[in-house]
């Protein structure tokens, strides 16, 4: 707990992950693929190490036989049947819900091994968040993804009410997360 | 023939209350022991939550600090509006917040775990030992609590503590 960073929250978002997955495994149900979107979704606001993590999710679900205890292509199979697609199309549309369409793909094409939609939805996934910073203030010119990149968007904040610590911590005399 | 332990209910309340008990206890302390520091992450953390608070949002949102500690910061800055006296401890708190969030999570998923074992791995013939339940919680409980105290400032690496065994750590 020494480091003040939100490493702590970034477990905590892995770990309701990884349950969410076992119990979709366990039990399916389209509350836990929602909540796992969500939970994804949180955890990329937390730490953008959940922007691979995704992939990750993504590979697994696309290689996991049938049979094995990750069952999730069939309970997308299961899901898909019961609600189809109009459904969620309208209601990702209408809330604007990144999180939701990244569940209601996640079910319909990860045992197609459509890669496409995952880097799909992952832009989706960043563009809301650029959306929503571009409406709070932040300058539109600047964004991290497209060339040239701006230099202040890489750099830390020069503001700092703590120069010694800034100072020390640059020569990893803290340890750093 | 395999060995069979006592498994109860009452077993697994008992490591639990334990558990629990030791978590809080042990992160008060070690929060409380270390008010006063704070790493430099921590501090530019605190910095833009507090460039949210004053609609700075130029400095606030940038591409290489996440949003979402911010927001908390800034969430417990604007609530208690703590002097710079308290900015640190108060970090530290919100820190022990987040274990017991982690192992509110951490529980949900050994939970689901042992689930899943018991639905999709059938017991092998010739297994000598079945471990009961409150062994599993207990081992997992351990897992669990002995990563972020050992190796303080590694605690984003312990959720993966079940993978991977990190080969160095700055404080091994």
């Amino acid at each position: 707990m020494y480091p003040t960073s939100p490493d702590v929250w970034v477990c905590a978002a892995t770990f309701l992950s990884a349950g969410l997955i076992l119990r979709i495994s366990i039990k399916g149900g389209l509350p836990y693929f929602g909540a796992l979107g969500l939970v994804l979704g949180l955890g990329y606001l937390i730490k953008t190490f959940y922007f691979p993590w995704l992939r990750v999710l993504y590979l697994h679900g696309a290689t996991t036989p049938a049979g094995s205890p990750i069952l999730l292509q069939q309970d997308s199979q299961v899901c898909s049947e019961h609600w189809g697609d109009p459904f969620f199309s309208a209601e990702s549309t209408r809330s604007h819900d990144a999180w939701f369409s990244i569940c209601y793909f996640r079910m319909q094409r990860l045992g197609k091994l459509d890669w496409c939609v995952g880097k799909f939805l992952s832009a989706i996934l960043i563009d809301e968040v650029l959306k929503l910073s571009v409406k709070a203030g932040f300058l539109p010119g600047i964004q991290c993804l497209s060339p040239p990149r701006p230099h202040r968007t890489c750099q830390r904040p020069s503001l700092s009410r703590y120069p010694w610590l800034r100072k020390a911590s640059e020569f990893r005399l803290y340890p750093s997360s | 023939m395999p060995v069979e332990f006592a498994d109860s209910v009452r077993d697994f309340r008992f490591v639990r209350v334990v558990m629990w008990a030791a978590t809080i206890v042990a992160g008060l302390l070690q929060a409380l022991a270390a008010r006063f520091y704070i790493s430099g992450d921590g501090n530019s953390y605190l910095d833009v939550a507090s460039a949210y608070l004053r609609g700075d949002f130029a400095n606030a949102i940038n591409a290489y600090w996440s949003p979402f500690y911010s927001w908390l910061i800034a969430l417990i800055l604007w609530a208690f509006k703590p002097s710079e006296y308290w900015e640190t401890t108060i970090l530290h708190l919100l820190s022990f917040a987040g274990l017991l969030v982690a192992l509110l999570a951490f529980e949900f998923f050994l939970r689901n775990f042992l689930a899943a074992k018991q639905n999709f791995v059938r017991p092998e013939e010739g297994e000598s030992v079945y471990m009961p339940l409150s062994v599993w919680w207990m081992l997992g409980y351990g897992l669990f609590l002995a990563r972020p105290w050992k190796y303080s400032a590694c605690t984003r690496h312990h959720l993966m503590f079940g993978f991977v065994r990190r080969p160095s750590c700055p404080l091994d």
